[in-house]
């Protein structure tokens, strides 16, 4: 009986890290059309940059902030250098992202060599609910989580900036005819992407090991959230985020929990066969 | 104005540059020790599995993140039976396995395991691009999912280490033997190298028939072949199939060669590098893609005695620099010097 | 009618409550030249996409030579039943040249086995010079079509139309981009494939309509406006107002 709590808790637990560290790519996938394959490197720069901040002294808060900043500033960079050339190329994307995947995973290896490193929680004690105790941090994790989809959805539907990404999603031509220019807020949108995959990065770190190649661990579990969810949908990509974890951990309580994960990621590409534009969204033309 | 082609003029060129290769690959023995002759006999199956990614990606556009699949099942099946066949292997032993599982018997005979080695890929790639192949997926979706099955078989071979030996893999693997012998070192590279060459001239002939034209027209513009009455799915399906078994059979060799297997075989990294030395040497020209993988990997073990880790870096940059200058590759922009005409293309393909 | 090719019977092509096609019944008999005109959005193209199965209809039947071809694939339509397609607008193999276009849209077997033992005949070649001198590119056929001009290319893809043997021809806007003398061309082009064909085209060019058209007919809004000759179109009152509107 006190086993499907605790499974679901988890899973709500997982949900949050699987929430954060795909927002990012909805942005990046979903509204930019950009499949990027260092997707998980963002996520990297991010812990390593919470990592050095605190090393430096600065309260956690703020080094989430700087690893947000960083992540971001990274990702346009990469995005004025060479993502905005392969723009609607899919082959060309590919490799390019990938060549940004491995050099940021060997600019991690030499600057702080392939040691791992260990943030502190930045909370600890926990709290209990009946017999069950559960870390502080896990909450923290789910506080953020839901901060930052609320954060997101407000920026893409209350502000120009929103308007302007979605209206160059729409019809690109169209958007630069009334005056939005595209290049910057191109660069903006991916920085962005990049920014909040790295504060993904942050707020997982002081429950993971950070080393240089963290990051491709999570490219599948985004790609996979992000498809479920309908690829441009914020709340979307919630519900799919819970839906997986859930499922996973709901499952790994009965059987193995490798054997989970590969029946998750059969049903994902199930999904991602029959229903491209996943599970949550309306059908489109 | 009468515009020559300029395919035809290439193909003295590209005979020229197989030539060369050719003698290269019969006289490396000759410069080399027995160490270097092993590494290199190492690279040639990895040439092949290079022109599996050619013909898919390449020659019909088909950009799959899991050619590791049908390799590393290749490789599996093969070690497997190459172990069981003379006994229960170390590793199975350690989880109190005294006799061969039920599922591993047929593998016991190896000749058996052989032809099943390649016959399981191809036959979970016919079921896998019947589903996949049929024009109602996305081409991004169809890299995705091609990526998500190559890690679902990466965490089961990690995960079923009562019969894949874990993240260990499988050991102790002899080289080939033929007529009862165990090939040497040199025996086993000539060997090796004479598959590969076969497995070149099916490629090329198969390329330059009229199937190797459906297939190009595939590529640049799917939707008009359909129309003109050719069943996309099915020729997309038989070269997916095709490939498959080319990339089993390039991992048999690999196995058989290395003596070991291990789960990074079936996984996204060895996809994608083969992908690097497609585009690197050239897509679309068989050539390219043998020439691609010999550099890299060639430069990857004298660089990374070198520079160590830091050949990773040099990697990413050589693929930056190639899609950013030479999108053809190396040896395609060698083979087409052809007018500038791009721009005008990219449109069509777009409106297409 | 009794010697009647296509049929399209009460056909309704539903987007999402928008009815792009809305129960059209039409008629086009064996060996005819049909034209169909009408304002842009009309659903001439739509039409098009329905017969050669590009779109799926949400009701109705389509019935081609006897056969039902109602929701079957492209490539079934294409090559077991023979209509043949070209697209608005240059839709090719651009990066082949002129004669590699022509032989894989040349009427052979399509199946994969087939086309791995295949080869070249005499027959083959001496289809493909026809082909080449109708479209007017005979010493052309090494040229990739993408160097080709924009006139030049539709008629490389009216040559893979003509390749194809179709029974049915069914020609999307063919003239759109081409020079007045090139449209003249591209008429005259039609009038010589006929033969034994039935040709549907669809066309903006009043001129070219009356160069090519026996039978016109009219859509407007999904629906059939109206249906006759040249001239009869030409003096219909409710055809006047549809394209005075305009």
């Amino acid at each position: 009986m006190a086993i499907l709590p605790i499974q679901l808790m988890n899973g709500l637990f997982a949900a949050s890290v699987l929430l954060l560290v795909s927002i990012g790519m909805v942005i990046i996938f979903g509204n930019m059309n950009v499949v990027n394959l260092a997707h998980g490197e963002f996520i990297m720069i991010g812990a390593y940059a919470v990592w050095g901040l605190c090393e430096l002294g600065l309260p956690f808060p703020f080094a989430a902030i700087g690893a947000f900043a960083l992540a971001a500033m990274v990702g346009a960079l990469c995005e004025r250098l060479v993502i905005k050339r392969f723009y609607a190329r899919l082959e060309e994307t590919l490799l390019a992202t990938y060549a940004i995947s491995v050099i940021l995973t060997q600019i991690a290896r030499l600057l702080f060599s392939s040691m791992k490193k260990l943030v502190s929680l930045p909370v600890s004690g926990g709290f209990s609910i009946g017999t069950l105790v559960f870390p502080a941090y896990n909450f923290v994790v789910i506080a953020v989580a839901v901060f930052v989809v609320l954060f997101v959805c407000a920026l893409f539907y209350k502000t120009d900036l929103g308007k302007k990404i979605r209206a160059i999603r729409q019809n690109r031509q169209m958007a630069q005819c009334l005056g939005i220019n595209t290049a910057v807020t191109d660069t903006i949108s991916f920085g962005l992407g990049c920014g909040l995959a790295g504060l993904a990065g942050a707020i997982i770190a002081p429950l993971k090991i950070v080393y240089p190649a963290m990051g491709s661990a999570y490219l599948m579990d985004s790609f996979s959230t992000v498809v479920v969810g309908g690829v441009d949908s914020f709340v979307g990509t919630a519900m799919a985020s819970g839906l997986i974890s859930e499922s996973t951990s709901v499952l790994g309580g009965f059987i193995n929990e490798i054997h989970a994960q590969i029946i998750v990621l059969i049903g994902i590409v199930l999904v991602l066969r029959f229903r491209p534009n996943g599970l949550f969204s309306k059908e489109k033309r | 104005m009468k515009k020559p082609n300029p395919r035809l003029k290439n193909i003295p060129r590209r005979a020229a540059m197989n030539v060369l290769l050719l003698t290269f690959i019969l006289l490396y023995p000759l410069t080399a020790g027995l160490y270097r002759i092993d590494i290199m006999a190492k690279v040639i199956p990895l040439m092949v599995f290079a022109l599996s990614v050619d013909l898919l990606w390449g020659y019909t556009g088909i950009m799959s993140l899991g050619q590791a699949v049908p390799f590393g099942i290749g490789a599996y099946i093969a070690a497997i039976s190459n172990n069981v066949s003379v006994g229960i292997p170390s590793y199975m032993r350690t989880y109190g396995i005294t006799e061969v599982p039920a599922v591993f018997r047929p593998l016991t005979n190896p000749y058996l395991g052989m032809a099943l080695a390649i016959l399981i890929p191809c036959l979970l790639s016919f079921v896998i691009g019947r589903l996949l192949l049929t024009g109602k997926v996305r081409g991004v979706f169809v890299s995705l999912i091609t990526m998500a099955l190559s890690n679902v078989l990466m965490l089961a071979v990690n995960n079923a280490q009562r019969f894949t030996g874990g993240s260990n893999g499988v050991n102790n693997v002899s080289r080939p033997s033929l007529f009862g012998h165990v090939l040497s070192i040199t025996e086993n590279y000539y060997f090796v190298a004479l598959i590969a060459a076969l497995a070149f001239a099916v490629c090329a002939a198969l390329t330059s028939t009229k199937l190797g034209k459906v297939l190009g027209a595939i590529k640049v513009n799917e939707n008009r072949v359909a129309f003109i009455g050719y069943n996309v799915t099915s020729y997309k399906v038989f070269i997916y199939v095709f490939s498959s078994a080319l990339a089993a059979m390039a991992g048999i060799l690999y196995a058989r060669t290395c003596g070991m297997v291990s789960p990074s075989l079936t996984g996204l990294s060895l996809s994608i590098s083969a992908i690097i030395w497609v585009a690197v040497g050239g897509r679309g020209h068989l050539t390219g893609a043998l020439f691609g993988c010999l550099l890299l990997n060639g430069l990857e073990r004298i660089m990374a005695g070198i520079i160590g880790d830091a050949w990773e870096l040099v990697i990413g940059v050589i693929l930056l620099l190639i899609v950013f200058c030479v999108p053809d590759g190396l040896v395609g922009t060698l083979l087409t010097a052809r007018p500038k005409v791009k721009g005008l293309q990219k449109k069509e393909a777009a409106n297409g | 009618m009794a010697d009647a090719i296509l049929e399209l019977m009460d056909v309704t092509v539903d987007f999402k409550g928008f009815l792009a096609v809305d129960s059209v019944s039409l008629s086009v008999g064996r060996g005819e030249v049909r034209t169909i005109i009408g304002p842009n959005g009309a659903g001439k193209s739509t039409l098009i996409d329905l017969i050669t199965g590009k779109t799926r209809l949400k009701f109705g039947k389509i019935v081609f030579d006897g056969a039902d071809i109602t929701l079957r694939p492209p490539h079934e339509i294409a090559h077991a039943h023979g209509i043949g397609r070209k697209f608005q607008g240059p839709n090719t193999f651009f990066d082949m040249s002129v004669f590699d276009n022509l032989l894989l849209a040349l009427r052979g077997s399509t199946r994969v086995r087939k086309n791995i033992f295949y080869r070249k005949t005499g027959d083959t070649r001496s289809k493909i010079n026809d082909i080449l001198k109708l479209i007017g590119l005979e010493d052309k056929e090494d040229a990739l079509v993408s160097a080709l001009s924009y006139g030049e290319k539709q008629w490389v893809e009216i040559g893979m139309v003509l390749a194809q043997d179709a029974k049915l021809v069914i020609l999307d806007e063919p003239t759109t981009g081409m020079t007045a003398d090139e449209t003249y061309k591209t008429g005259e082009m039609i009038r010589a494939m006929r033969k034994d064909r039935t040709i549907i085209v669809s066309e903006h060019d009043m001129d070219f309509v009356r160069q090519v058209a026996e039978t016109v007919t009219v859509m407007n809004q999904g629906k059939i406006l109206a249906e006759g000759t040249f001239e009869e179109i030409r003096q219909n009152p409710e055809v006047i107002s549809v394209y005075l509107k305009e």
